[in-house]
């Protein structure tokens, strides 16, 4: 292994290929930075430009493409509070508040060296560590799935546990929307309204960017003063780059543990940045010391999720390379990539073609060092150019990047309807004191629960009760102890506090 | 009590929300397979106990608060109702006519002073950023955009 991966590296390392990767980075953050332009989507545009590239080159520029666009959606989440990706949903709820204070510049220099680094920590599990991560992701089943999303859910209990039920009652409301149009097991065509266009369902992305983004242009846009015409406000103040820096590093522990939730939860088929960066938010604030601080714009908190959402690009690589098996969309892509370039994606393919795989997960290092780099230059640009705009010109700009992004991504009209109606729906839950992020949680963690429970329901119809297959599997039942700490833990915090202001 | 002192009982409007939905969610359940109704019939009954929770924390402990208060209201309907009328027009009268007027009008809309010189100017910002996303949209990325009725 040794040999290759020194082979492969010296291969990456031409002007040609740093040139490529340069492009793809940059490219990538820029459509991960615009709402809409997904991280699928833009690795999906340049793969016709890599037929004509020998292996390396092409699955190098696709990497680096991946890499960027899901650090690009930290850009849009703390400067206007939209999530450019839907793994950068967690990003937005510190950074935006950051970066009202005066501080998305620090706000975008944390997520940079998170992202960086929690990539960089990716590549390292990704080479060394694949073949018996995928082992482990093999042992996981349908009743896995299903309780790996309760864990999700219990992200609520630290979302909204100042309002619990709100909180829960927000998550639920987002299940049941994310059941809008064909059921995952039996086909059934559900809660549609009577109209054939929702048969497909509802547009995650069309949903987020609604929910998240239109609230908050409607709020700057009613309180549009003569003293506040910049949306983002500026706070002069030196040395934003070491604070940054010692943003990630002051507290290593956050940030390793979130890189290792996101290579982990990347690994598991289905799961992805979506899921990953909410997770990592979660741990990071049950294990803070000031858990309070959370959501008021806590540079840890952003830490946490872009340092997770970086490293799923690389354990979403693991069972792509190891089994054939693409775990989320853009590894599906890239998937057909290796494909067209004569590569069969499986455990032949460190055998066969040894020399191209350890080359393309040298390349997703020297990315996500490149994406540092383009990363603190690009983001303070962004940041000038953003905070230069005037309020009366980004409000509508930023609805018509919404509504462009929106429509992009299927082409129908609908999803720009979904989003807007969203959008007001958002609004209106929001100023009931309904946090967004319950919502959306249920909306994405939805279709995966219920194909967990149904098909774990189906495996479990061998049994005199098909619901014990859920309860005596080994995995499932450490799942169950992490759950009810997960959600107890919060709810016991609140008590707590809420006892010693009791007494004092 | 829905309204105290200028703010609102956001339980129990929230609550019931959170009840309505559940009901025209429960409405909406077919002859689904037992497959289909599993997981959405679990979910409307938690949705509808945690909307009739919230009916009772009204009752109990409620929590106002002001809603809907900006400096400006009237920006902001303005900015949702030409939002809403983007959205509607998308369509018939394609992508690029209706965002242009669109884009013009919001920034105009948000203008302190609403002159001609500035609305000349609002329009001029409108065209050029309308064009550099269509002309990307269209021809770099080949989305096809709704063409209405003029392109």
């Amino acid at each position: 292994m040794g040999a290759t991966l020194l082979s492969s590296t010296i291969a990456v390392f031409s002007i040609k290929n740093l040139l490529f990767m340069l492009f793809g980075v940059s490219a990538g953050m820029v459509a991960g930075a615009l709402p809409g332009l997904t991280a699928t989507m833009s690795v999906a545009l340049i793969v016709p430009f890599t037929f004509t590239m020998d292996p390396v080159s092409g699955m190098a520029t696709l990497g680096a493409i991946y890499c960027g666009a899901i650090f690009g959606g930290a850009f849009s989440a703390i400067l206007v509070n939209t999530p450019g990706t839907p793994s950068s949903i967690g990003t937005t709820f510190d950074g935006y508040p950051m970066a009202q204070q005066g501080k998305g510049e620090e706000a975008i220099f944390t997520a940079t060296f998170a992202s960086a680094g929690g990539g960089l920590i990716g590549t390292v599990i990704l080479i060394f560590l694949s073949v018996p991560l995928a082992r482990v992701a093999l042992r996981f089943g349908p009743p896995e799935y299903f309780w790996i999303t309760i864990f999700g859910l219990t992200i609520i209990a630290s979302l909204a546990s100042k309002n619990m039920l709100k909180g829960l009652a927000g998550g639920a409301f987002g299940l049941l929307i994310s059941m809008i149009g064909i059921a995952p097991i039996g086909g059934d065509v559900r809660f549609t309204m009577g109209l054939p266009a929702f048969q497909g369902g509802v547009q995650l992305i069309s949903v987020l960017i609604g929910f998240f983004c239109i609230p908050e242009m409607l709020r700057i846009a009613g309180n549009l003063t003569a003293q506040k015409m910049q949306a983002v406000n500026v706070e002069k103040e030196s040395g934003v780059l070491a604070r940054s820096f010692w943003n990630v590093f002051r507290k290593p522990f956050n940030f390793i543990r979130s890189s290792i939730i996101g290579a982990f939860v990347g690994i598991l088929p289905g799961a992805g940045g979506n899921i990953a960066n909410l997770v990592a938010y979660n741990e990071a604030q049950r294990a803070s010391k000031e858990p309070e601080t959370f959501g008021t714009g806590n540079p840890q908190g952003v830490v946490a999720t872009e340092a997770a959402n970086n490293a799923t690009v690389e354990g979403g690589m693991v069972p792509l390379l190891t089994l054939g098996i693409p775990g989320a969309p853009p590894a599906a892509i890239i998937y057909g990539a290796l494909m067209l370039q004569g590569l069969r994606p499986g455990p032949e393919l460190f055998s066969s073609s040894a020399h191209i795989t350890y080359a393309f997960m040298v390349s997703l290092f020297v990315a996500n060092l490149m994406m540092f780099v383009v990363g603190i230059l690009g983001g303070r640009s962004i940041f000038k150019i953003v905070t230069m705009i005037p309020a009366k010109i980004l409000v509508p700009s930023i609805i018509f990047l919404t509504i462009l992004g929106s429509y992009s991504i299927r082409n129908n009209i609908m999803d720009v309807i979904v989003m807007l109606i969203g959008g007001f729906i958002g609004y209106l839950l929001k100023e009931l004191n309904f946090h967004p992020g319950p919502i959306v949680l249920g909306l994405i963690l939805g279709p995966i629960a219920e194909k967990g429970l149904v098909q774990g329901y189906l495996m479990g119809l061998s049994r005199p009760n098909p619901w014990t297959i859920f309860f005596t599997r080994p995995i499932s039942i450490v799942l169950i102890v992490i759950i009810i700490f997960s959600a107890g833990w919060p709810v016991y915090r609140e008590f707590k506090s809420r006892l010693k202001k009791g007494d004092n | 009590m829905l309204k105290k002192d200028g703010a609102y009982n956001t339980d129990l409007i929230g609550g019931a929300i959170m009840v309505l939905s559940a009901a025209l969610f429960y409405q909406q359940i077919g002859n689904f397979t037992t497959f289909g109704l599993i997981f959405p019939r679990a979910i409307i009954i938690i949705l509808l106990a945690l909307g009739i929770g919230l009916l009772i924390k009204s009752k109990l402990n409620p929590y106002y608060a002001e809603i809907f208060e900006m400096e400006e209201m009237s920006k902001m309907l303005l900015i949702a109702g030409i939002g809403l009328g983007w959205v509607l027009l998308l369509k018939p009268v394609g992508f690029a006519v209706t965002s242009f007027f669109a884009v013009s009008l919001g920034i105009y809309s948000l203008e302190e002073e609403r002159t001609k010189k500035t609305l000349l100017k609002d329009f001029i910002i409108g065209g050029c950023e309308v064009a550099f996303f269509y002309l990307i949209f269209s021809r770099l990325l080949l989305v096809p955009l709704p063409q209405g009725i003029l392109f």
